[in-house]
């Protein structure tokens, strides 16, 4: 059944309703085999139930998800062996040990008795869950569950990994931690993580998908969606009147008659009867101009400082309106 | 499989990791043992019957309690979402979740094996305990807790909140436990409909110990269609056109398991586990029901409503008369009429208009139904019962009519159900033989005075007297002898015929007056018959020994005497030891079941010796308290009997009964020998003789297999009389507390076991 040279992942005009809240509409896209793919959305975005229908937990309203080329609504039994699944607030079976948890889930995914010993090591070793083995899961802290979440995810050695906000609820140290293995993990699998976290799709995805609302806004690279914006460099610079305060439009006219600068804009954040503002430029650096030209006009220059763009502003530009 | 088997594992598993399981079972054995045990001694049988009543009700409860949480805890945690994307099949899940409650329960059960033991051991030495309703009722049980679990697991699955999953499999299990109880608000055919439904009228059917593809079906079905249900609730926020294909599917479903059951009930096989096979029709039945050339209609009168034991009864009335028809080849039919509902408005009239007679007995008019009854020789009992909380008797019915071609057989009242198949049986093979039987017989050395018996015999058969004097032959058509006097008119010739009669297969009774008594004086006469050694000589050869001296009872009737005490003659009553009466006959056997009080006068002793091939009965014996005189005899009803001139040395056997192949014979034939015939004299004719006098001709007519028919134990094998208090309450407490304290102990070792493993566990690795 599996296809080898079908992509890991495709989804088609897929819409899905909870009686009036129409959570999904119409997504398309496709996930080839090998990338590792950051899921982005603001909350409520229909992040949890594309994935949701993509393991067969839910049903499409309409459209289709297919994994490996296997309808996950014709044969959800034969897609759902090719994924391994991690779903939001990582439920688990609180009242098991670590090791009877993985060894229950090792007899519900038909792992051979044989192969189960060595698979479930494996899995162990990888999310480092060993001095934990004979621990009740709920007595578990939150990132050693996280742990149990992927070792379970991980233990049959599925070619697609569905990860829903992986690193939700962690602290910063329990980030890093689970960041690393998930990329390491990215080494051999497709990956679909959702998050809220921008600087861990930047690390570890190849590819970002954005959607709001229930449809796709955008679909790209990390670093092609920050270039779409023009340059990833901006210049804030922030400035302020020497005797007596300064008109907004004298500055904005004064920044944008510097040689090289495209933009400007004004930025947020408070300057106690300054105004800050960002420039983009191309190719000449403006600053040594934009120096001079401030100092002439006898403003005082409170700030500037070169300052590198983030998916965040794509984000949040993208997911705004 | 496996996963159904995993998940089983898992739920078994975590089940008994928590004390909450030790708690719900240790409750469900607690409140079991003690509501059993409490009055198990009192009732004093050893029958598990009042258990097997006890834990379905408990079931409505703890059915559902057990598999509240089963799915509901599962949605509230979310792991329902990482059970249901593994690769199996969310009807695997189901499965394995029944599965795994179904287990659980039945372990429950199991730990009631104690009281089955205990139960059996105390059961009375020398009467076989019955494990058929034991084992029924365990199976019963499986069936029962699989339909009531799959209810419960359907409630678990509709909801996240783990008491509205209780309270849900509770209404469910509770309605279709009770349904048929409110049977009787319905009209018939509904009410049919509503027992139909109920799981504990199928329980009950399965607990007498007998296996019925029709109860099986019916559990198996309600289990189908609330698992199938279960599977669909599992997901939800399922789209339209799964749910319009649930729906249709499971329309099916159901329609396609009435139509099974439907069928179920007309071709069903059913398992009889029971000792003696209590719930089958025995081969004679059978036979008779699969060749007959006519129709056979049989209208049975049970009032309904009865109070135990009368309402199971009416059940096992229904239940054999439907294995008649089963049996049968399409012209047997029966009706079951319940003579309260034929009543009309005018009866119930009728019903209520009490007079008091002038003894102040409460009397009224017979209803037209009553008088329809009373014609048909069907009659009433009274049996008290409890209504609105006062004890009073009620008028019931539980009779029998025959019909065939024209001619009717009557059983008024059915005394004893476990012989309602036999009395049923031998009626219908009275009915359809081909003509009518006749009894040859041979008076000598009378005059014996039979005129009463000949007429009460008449009444079903032929009696045709048969002289065998001066060589003359026993006439073709006589199908049985009777062979009644002293004997001694028999000369070479004329027992050479009888014993030409009894080898080609024919069955012979022989009352053999030794002593011969004046039949208007009841004198003993002389001694005894002349040339009898003849006739001995021929029975000893068939193993009977026939003695001479007469038996005398200290139990026994007395005689009118007459007194003259001045001017005055009056009678009185004296004992009279030379008239034995019988009080306790083997109420198991054809020839003296149903008989009470025959009296033997002038008998002398009978006995049975061992002989090859031929097996012997004594039917009738006298009291211990009996002796032998021998002849001349002092008959005066005022002589002294004085300890010292008698010495007691009963019992002496009276009757025999000798069946199997005579000597010489090609057949098997039966022998009836008693020491006297004066018991079929008409003087002594009352009425436990004429009971007695008929089923020896029955049982000279009887076919084989008819008199091969069993009565079925419906009493309860009773407690051992002599269990000592300590012994009581030993059972009572080791039961009650003995089995949840052992739970509990294995929880405690198993919550060790897993302790150690963990440690063990956290280190290796
Ligand atoms: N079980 C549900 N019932 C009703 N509405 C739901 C349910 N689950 C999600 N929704 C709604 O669907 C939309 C998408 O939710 P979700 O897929 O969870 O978003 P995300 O994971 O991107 O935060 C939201 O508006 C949410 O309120
Ligand atoms: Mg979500």
């Amino acid at each position: 059944m599996f296809n080898a040279s079908m992509p890991m992942i495709q989804i088609r005009d897929l819409t899905k309703t909870y009686g009036k809240t129409m959570a999904v509409r119409g997504l398309t896209f496709e996930v080839p085999k090998g990338q590792v793919v950051g899921f982005l959305g603001p909350n409520g975005a229909g992040k949890s139930t594309t994935m949701k229908i993509l393991t067969g937990y839910l049903e499409a309203t309409s459209g289709s998800a297919m994994i490996g080329g296997i309808d996950v609504a014709a044969h959800p039994v034969e897609a759902r062996k090719l994924l391994g699944y991690l779903p939001e607030d990582n439920p688990l079976y609180d009242d098991m040990m670590v090791v009877e948890y993985l060894r229950y889930m090792a007899d519900l995914r038909k792992i051979p008795h044989a192969s189960q010993a060595p698979m479930i090591a494996n899995a162990v070793r990888r999310c480092g869950l060993d001095s934990v083995m004979g621990r009740d899961v709920g007595a578990l802290s939150k990132g050693y569950r996280q742990r149990v979440g992927l070792a379970q995810a991980i233990l049959h050695d599925p070619p697609l990994l569905i990860l829903d906000e992986p690193t939700s609820g962690l602290d910063p140290n329990q980030i890093v931690e689970i960041r690393a293995l998930i990329k390491e993990l990215g080494r051999e699998k497709t990956i679909l993580m959702s998050t809220h976290i921008l600087p861990e799709v930047q690390t570890t995805c190849s590819r970002v998908l954005i959607i709001n609302d229930g449809k796709l806004v955008a679909d790209d690279t990390p670093e092609n969606l920050v270039m779409q914006d023009g340059g990833a460099i901006r210049v804030v610079v922030a400035v302020q009147g020497d005797e007596g305060p300064i008109e907004v439009a004298d500055v904005f006219r004064l920044l944008e008659s510097i040689r090289g600068v495209t933009r400007v804009e004004e930025a947020d954040g408070e300057y106690d009867g300054g105004h800050a503002f960002t420039l983009r430029y191309e190719r000449e650096d403006p600053r040594p101009a934009l120096f001079r030209q401030v100092s002439a006009a006898r403003w005082i220059l409170l700030e500037m400082h070169r300052k590198e763009m983030s998916l965040e502003d794509t984000f949040r530009r993208l997911t705004m309106e | 499989m496996r996963a159904v088997w995993s998940i089983a594992r898992r739920e078994l598993n975590s089940y008994f990791n928590s004390p909450v399981a030790y708690i719900v079972l240790g409750v469900f054995l607690l409140s079991l043992g003690y509501l059993f045990f409490s009055s198990f001694f009192l009732a004093g049988f050893a029958s598990l019957r009042n258990m097997f009543s006890l834990v379905p009700i408990l079931f409505v409860v703890f059915g559902p309690a057990l598999t509240m949480r089963l799915i509901a805890e599962e949605r509230k945690a979310g792991t329902i979402e990482l059970l249901m994307t593994l690769p199996i099949h969310d009807g695997s899940v189901v499965l394995g979740k029944f599965v795994g409650a179904l287990l659980i329960a039945m372990i429950g059960v199991l730990l009631t094996l104690p009281y089955a033991v205990t139960v059996a051991a105390l059961a009375q030495k020398g009467v076989p305990f019955d494990y058929g309703p034991v084992i029924g009722g365990y199976l019963g049980l499986a069936f029962l807790a699989s339909s009531f679990l799959s209810m419960g697991l359907l409630a678990s699955a509709l909801t996240r909140n783990q008491i509205v999953a209780f309270i849900v499999g509770l209404t469910l299990c509770f309605f279709f436990f009770f349904v048929d109880k409110f049977a009787i608000f319905f009209p018939p055919a509904i009410g049919a409909v509503l027992e139909y439904l109920s799981v504990d009228y199928h329980f009950s059917n399965i607990a007498r110990g007998v296996i019925d593809s029709r109860d099986v079906i019916f559990y198996l079905s309600l289990t189908a269609v609330s698992l199938l249900i279960t599977v669909y609730a599992l997901r939800q926020r399922q789209v339209k056109a799964t749910r319009r294909a649930f729906v249709m599917s499971t329309f099916a479903v159901v329609v396609g398991l009435v139509f099974v059951n439907l069928i179920s009930l007309r071709e069903f096989v059913r398992f009889d586990l029971t000792r003696d096979r209590k719930f089958t029709l025995s081969q004679a039945s059978k036979e008779t029901v699969k060749h007959l050339k006519d129709v056979m209609t049989v209208s049975a009168y049970f009032t309904e409503g009865l109070p135990a034991p009368y309402a199971s009864h009416t059940r096992y009335a229904r239940d054999l008369l439907e294995e008649y028809r089963s049996a049968s080849n399409g012209k047997f039919s029966f009706e079951m009429i319940d003579p309260t509902q034929a009543e009309s408005a005018a009866d119930k009239e009728k019903k209520k208009e009490v007079r008091r007679d002038i003894f102040g007995r409460t009397v009224r008019d017979p209803t037209a139904v009553e008088r329809e009854l009373m014609q048909l020789g069907i009659e009433p009992v009274e049996i008290r019962v409890i209504e609105d909380d006062q004890q009073q008797t009620k008028r019931a019915y539980m009779g029998v009519v025959v019909l065939f071609q024209g001619k009717r057989e009557v059983i008024p009242v059915v005394q004893d159900i476990g012989n309602l198949e036999k009395d049923l049986t031998g009626l219908m093979r009275k009915l359809v033989r081909s003509k009518t039987p006749v009894l040859g017989l041979v008076q000598n050395a009378g005059p014996q005075q039979l005129d009463r018996f000949k007429a009460l015999v008449a009444q079903n058969a032929q009696v045709k007297d048969v002289s065998l004097a001066q060589g003359s032959a026993i006439p073709s058509d006589v199908d049985a002898l009777l062979v009644v006097g002293s004997g001694g008119g028999l000369d070479e010739k004329a027992l050479a015929t009888i014993q030409q009669f009894v080898q080609s297969g024919k069955n012979a009774a022989f009352l053999l007056d030794r002593v011969k008594i004046d039949p208007k004086t009841f004198q003993p006469q002389s001694s005894n018959g002349e040339k009898a050694e003849k006739v001995i000589a021929m029975l000893a050869r068939y193993g009977v020994k026939v003695e001479d001296g007469l038996v005398l009872d200290v139990n026994c009737a007395s005689l009118n005497v007459q007194e003259q005490r001045g001017e005055l003659t009056f009678a009185m009553p004296m004992r009279y030891p030379f008239i034995p009466e019988l009080s306790n006959l083997d109420q198991n056997n054809a020839v003296t079941r149903g008989v009470m009080g025959v009296v033997l006068p002038f008998t002398t002793s009978v006995s049975f010796k061992p002989t090859p091939g031929l097996h012997g009965v004594v039917l009738a014996q006298s009291s211990k308290s009996s002796w032998i005189e021998n002849a001349p005899f002092d008959t005066n009803p005022r002589r002294e009997w004085s300890k010292e001139n008698i010495k007691l040395a009963g019992p002496y056997p009276l009757m025999v009964q000798v069946s199997g192949k005579l000597p010489h014979a090609q057949k098997e034939s039966r022998l009836l020998v008693a020491g006297a015939s004066t018991f079929i004299w008409d003087p002594f004719f009352n009425q436990p003789n004429q009971a007695l006098a008929l089923n020896v001709v029955d049982y000279l007519f009887a076919d084989s297999a008819l008199l091969a028919m069993r009565a079925r134990g419906f009493v309860d094998v009773p407690l051992q009389q002599d269990v000592k208090d300590t012994t009581r309450n030993a059972v009572k407490l080791g039961n009650i507390f003995g089995v949840p304290a052992l739970l509990v102990l294995y929880g405690i070792a198993r919550w060790r076991l897993r302790e150690k493993r963990r440690r063990t566990i956290g280190v290796d690795k």
